[in-house]
């Protein structure tokens, strides 16, 4: 039954969910929330079918949490105590555009002073991600900015078969995670030469949106630094931060301290933070070192596509779209990145996208 | 996980407090069962627990081992807190960090430090370090600007130095009071006297961001060249380690990469000045 396992693996869709539930971990899946998508926690893996869009926040929320407690402490020993995150956890679903997004936060958060937070809920994380195989949506473009394709950081890669997944151990722990699943089937002739005809049909769906070669992005926004089109788009920006937050590789953060009632126990929190808010880079003295929209919006894609690509030679931009998606005004790095190309006035703003309805966002 | 957790700060005591001004005090810190390494111009993270943290400048001579100096105007919350403390109380220090002045690749060099207002501060440390190892550098020029008289900090050891006949100190304030006897005016004016030698000179600037401006290009005029000028600059920083973003200017960390620029590589961080 288990024969080429070195090489291919398949496996019926209801089993491998029904398999992934009896293992020790909490388990964290896309899930459908009105019309949308969203990690939450399940005890049922239901398929969430192909063409799901990015979850409204990224699964940065469980690396590197909104509110993680850096130290608890007490006011008058100073006594200084730290809380370890222990949870082990599976994130089903993650896209292939979220998977190179955690690659680069693990560049961030280990470079320099190693953040052992970040750290550990990495490590007590297993990402099973699911290969797209046509674009989600009109927002995104993973194939622009080079992140539709995913080499490495899963544990295991899912490419949806129809009733099977195929699928790609990344790891040494995504071998050990299915060691124990006796239910693979052999690869068919028939899997593979879907498999193909995927793969080749992808090639045709996916395109670059972009009026340039993602290697010219860096070049592209270092020449505009003082292009009036930062001016034009803070006419719509409404300076609100939601792109920060709904970010996949957005880090910045606050950091806190909070007292309880008894002004005795406390906490040192970080919270997310945001470069479009204007106080971000507020000093004590009261000067503002960004003080336009356009300042904000400006480093804010600059840091995307231009000083972390730098650095770090990949766009820092992945692609799924989540800010366009959701920017009241409209404001999508499509549009920007072609502006600058063409170094054309951006166009009127398109209609207000219909609000969520319902509850806050998970 | 205990021995790296980059965030927690380690206890320190108030050895000494000493009030400068209204708004500014000075304090003598000691870590508690160790001492700080630091270079002239690093920084470091203020802890108050319960209140917060905050970047404040090491402003004491790197060679007095076991204790160093923080001077901090009352401002914000956690400098606020801090200047209701007194001798004995804890707080908690993160770092040093950040690279500091250039202090090796200036020795045999003539030296101007351009400090306004609590410019000073950093800058301090550096002077106080090469008063010390006064055989070491070439000319010693200091020129400090303050609005006014009352907010001349370090008052006490300005006298000292302006005894000094191997260093020139020059002080001028915005607006003088009765008994002020010294330059007015802005402090570009104190760079046209001061007789700074262009050739082997580095200039150090802190101050407000309206005045790098304006002293770098008096300094060009007397030959300093833009390799030559080192500036501080101040911005919010919320870890200290290069990973909060707050302190970003373009592309640099000004907590990691800085907070000390070389002018001539600053002139490409359009948001530094």
């Amino acid at each position: 039954m288990r024969n080429q396992k070195e090489t291919t693996y398949i496996a019926n869709k209801d089993e491998l969910c029904s398999y992934l539930l009896t293992l020790p971990y909490n388990i964290y899946a896309v899930t459908e929330k009105q019309g949308r998508y969203v990690f939450a926690n399940v005890d049922k893996i239901s398929d969430p079918g192909d063409k799901y869009t990015p979850t409204l926040l990224p699964p940065k929320k469980y690396l590197y949490p909104n509110k993680e407690t850096l130290f608890c402490f007490k006011k008058t020993t100073e006594e200084i105590s730290e809380i370890e995150d222990k949870e082990e956890r599976i994130l089903f679903g993650i896209r292939p555009c979220d998977i190179n997004a955690v690659n680069l936060m693990d560049r961030i958060f280990s470079d320099g002073y190693k953040d052992s937070y970040y750290a550990k809920r990495r490590k007590n994380t297993i990402l099973i991600g699911v290969d797209c195989c046509s674009p989600c949506d009109d927002h995104s473009f993973c194939y622009s900015v080079g992140h539709l394709e995913v080499k490495e950081g899963y544990d295991l890669l899912l490419k949806d078969i129809g009733t099977a997944y195929f699928i790609l151990m990344g790891s040494e722990r995504g071998k050990e995670l299915m060691n124990k699943f006796t239910k693979f089937r052999e690869t068919t002739p028939q899997d593979l030469e879907q498999i193909n005809e995927i793969e080749k049909k992808k090639e045709s769906l996916f395109i670059n949106k972009f009026k340039t070669n993602v290697d010219n992005l860096s070049l592209v926004f270092r020449s505009s630094m003082s292009s009036p089109i930062w001016e034009e788009l803070a006419k719509r920006d409404l300076g609100c931060g939601a792109c920060n937050v709904d970010c996949p590789t957005c880090y910045c953060f606050d950091v806190q301290d909070r007292l309880e009632f008894n002004v005795e126990d406390g906490s040192r929190i970080r919270n997310w933070d945001g470069c479009m808010l204007r106080d971000f880079t507020l000093v004590a003295s009261g000067e503002v070192f960004r003080p336009g929209k356009a300042d904000r919006l400006k480093h804010r894609f600059n840091r995307k596509f231009h000083y972390l690509m730098n650095t770090y030679k990949k766009s820092h931009c992945v692609g799924c779209g989540r800010c366009a998606r959701d920017c009241l005004a409209g404001i999508s790095p499509v549009e920007v990145v072609n502006s600058l190309v063409e170094g054309m006035k951006v166009e009127a703003p398109p209609p207000l996208p219909s609000p969520i309805k319902g509850e806050g966002v998970n | 996980m205990k021995d790296n957790n980059i965030f927690r700060p380690q206890m320190a005591e108030i050895i000494n407090v000493e009030r400068f001004t209204g708004l500014e005090k000075r304090f003598t810190i000691k870590l508690k069962g160790d001492s700080l390494r630091f270079s002239p111009g690093q920084f470091v993270m203020v802890s108050i627990l319960g209140i917060g943290e905050a970047p404040i400048s090491i402003s004491s001579s790197p060679t007095n081992e076991g204790q160093f100096e923080i001077c901090v105007r009352k401002i914000g919350s956690v400098t606020s807190y801090l200047h209701d403390l007194e001798v004995g109380a804890t707080l908690g220090i993160r770092g040093p960090y950040g690279n500091g002045f250039p202090v090796e690749e200036v020795h045999g060099k003539n030296l101007v430090f351009v400090a306004g207002g609590l410019g000073i501060i950093p800058l301090r440390s550096f002077i106080k370090y090469s008063l010390e190892k006064r055989e070491i550098f070439g000319d010693i020029s200091i020129l400090y600007g303050a609005k006014n008289p009352e907010e001349i900090l370090f008052a006490d050891e300005l006298k000292e130095w302006s005894n000094r006949e191997d260093i020139s100190l020059q002080l001028t304030v915005d607006t003088p009071d009765e008994t002020w006897k010294g330059h007015i005016g802005v402090i570009t004016r104190l760079i046209y006297s001061a007789g700074i030698k262009p050739d082997n000179t580095y200039a150090f600037i802190v101050g407000p961001p309206v005045m790098f401006k304006y002293v770098i290009i008096e300094l060009n005029a007397e030959g300093i060249t833009d390799d030559r000028m080192y500036l501080s600059l101040e911005r919010r920083m919320k870890c200290g380690i290069g990973k909060c973003g707050h302190c970003q200017t373009n592309n640099k960390y000004v907590c990691m990469d800085g907070p000390v620029f070389r002018y001539s590589q600053m002139k490409n961080l359009p948001e530094a000045l």
